[in-house]
């Protein structure tokens, strides 16, 4: 009965999960004697899972930034900006009225913004796109 | 008693990283043991895996129950990770959803290709090796590997259903030791 027969991955596997269920769930002295068996520390071992728990929370925080970006190109893209407002002198018309006539919308803008003069077409045309895109495009008519 | 219907709604990722930031040394230290177990039947380094299961309950791209303890569920999810490695030889699956916890268990012996047998053959044998000294344990490792049941291995070794249960944890012990010893 000693002969191993041919390797069975799913013993191996069930091995696996049993070996695991007891390092789990097995009293705290239990695991540091084992630890200890092996010539490591339990210290030793949680510096190691700490580090890469670190490592984990900077790319997830990287991904969670790409996973917003991406949101946020999406909401712009499917966004519905009057064509009007594609002209660059309209838009900027129009991004300095609304900071002029709207408390609400000056709170919005920043100050480079409502000064108007220091910003690019391309940053004007970002401020609609994003107003465009939280669905916040008033008087649009009247451009 | 009705439950609040928030009470199986999977944990934000905000909680999932108040629960990792309460987790104690003890934890883990088991947590590193059990990449490092769970590393044997797979073909990444322990602490990919472990970064990666972190990673996807950090990211809420792996849900995590409310009502599992933490390290329970990262290590079912490094499981799942495992699996899926050897499965398909593809980049880290990106799925994100569970309905319970059986659906982190995603082996199917069927797709198990020659790399996981060889793995396994490998991992056999480094069993075989520390059970050298535990005639009993080598008896019940002998009968699991042939296929036989638990009710009849009890039977052919005229033993009872706790001794069985005992061995086969002295078992998984020994591979616990083992994994412990690697260099990684």
């Amino acid at each position: 009965m000693s002969e191993m027969k041919s390797p069975d991955a799913a013993y191996v596997r069930e091995l696996v999960d049993l070996a695991v269920e007891e390092l789990l769930t097995m009293p705290k002295d239990e695991f540091a004697k084992l630890v200890a068996e092996s010539g490591t520390t339990v210290d030793a071992l949680a510096d190691a899972a700490r580090s890469v728990d670190a490592q984990a929370i900077a790319i997830a925080g990287k991904e969670k930034l790409r996973c917003a970006r991406q949101s946020l190109r999406t909401r712009r893209e499917g966004a519905q900006i009057p064509t009007s407002l594609r002209d660059p002198q309209r838009a900027r018309d129009y991004v300095r009225r609304l900071a002029a006539s709207s408390s609400l919308m000056r709170e919005k803008l920043t100050l480079a913004a409502r000064s108007g003069t220091a910003l690019s077409d391309r940053d004007v045309q970002s401020i609609i796109e994003d107003l465009a895109s939280l669905g916040d495009l008033p008087d649009v008519e009247s451009t | 008693m009705a439950s609040s219907p928030d009470a199986h709604q999977p944990l934000s990722a905000e909680a999932v990283a108040d629960a990792l930031g309460a987790l104690d040394f003890d934890a883990w230290a088991r947590l590193s043991v059990a990449s490092k177990v769970r590393a044997r039947v797979c073909t990444m380094p322990p602490e990919d895996l472990l970064r990666e299961a972190i990673t996807r309950l950090r990211s809420g791209r792996r849900a995590c129950p409310p009502d599992v303890p933490l390290i329970v569920v990262i290590d079912q999810v490094m499981r799942s990770i495992a699996d899926a490695a050897l499965r398909s030889r593809e980049p880290l699956e990106q799925n994100a959803g569970y309905e319970s916890l059986d659906d982190l268990d995603v082996a199917d012996e069927r797709t198990l290709d020659p790399e996981t047998a060889c793995l396994a053959r490998q991992v056999l044998q480094q069993i075989k090796d520390i059970l050298a000294d535990d005639p009993m344990a080598q008896e019940v490792f002998a009968a699991k590997t042939l296929g036989m049941s638990p009710a009849d291995t009890q039977q052919e070794l005229k033993i009872s259903a706790k001794e069985y249960a005992t061995t086969l944890r002295r078992i998984a012990r020994r591979l616990a030791v083992l994994s412990l010893g690697d260099q990684s």
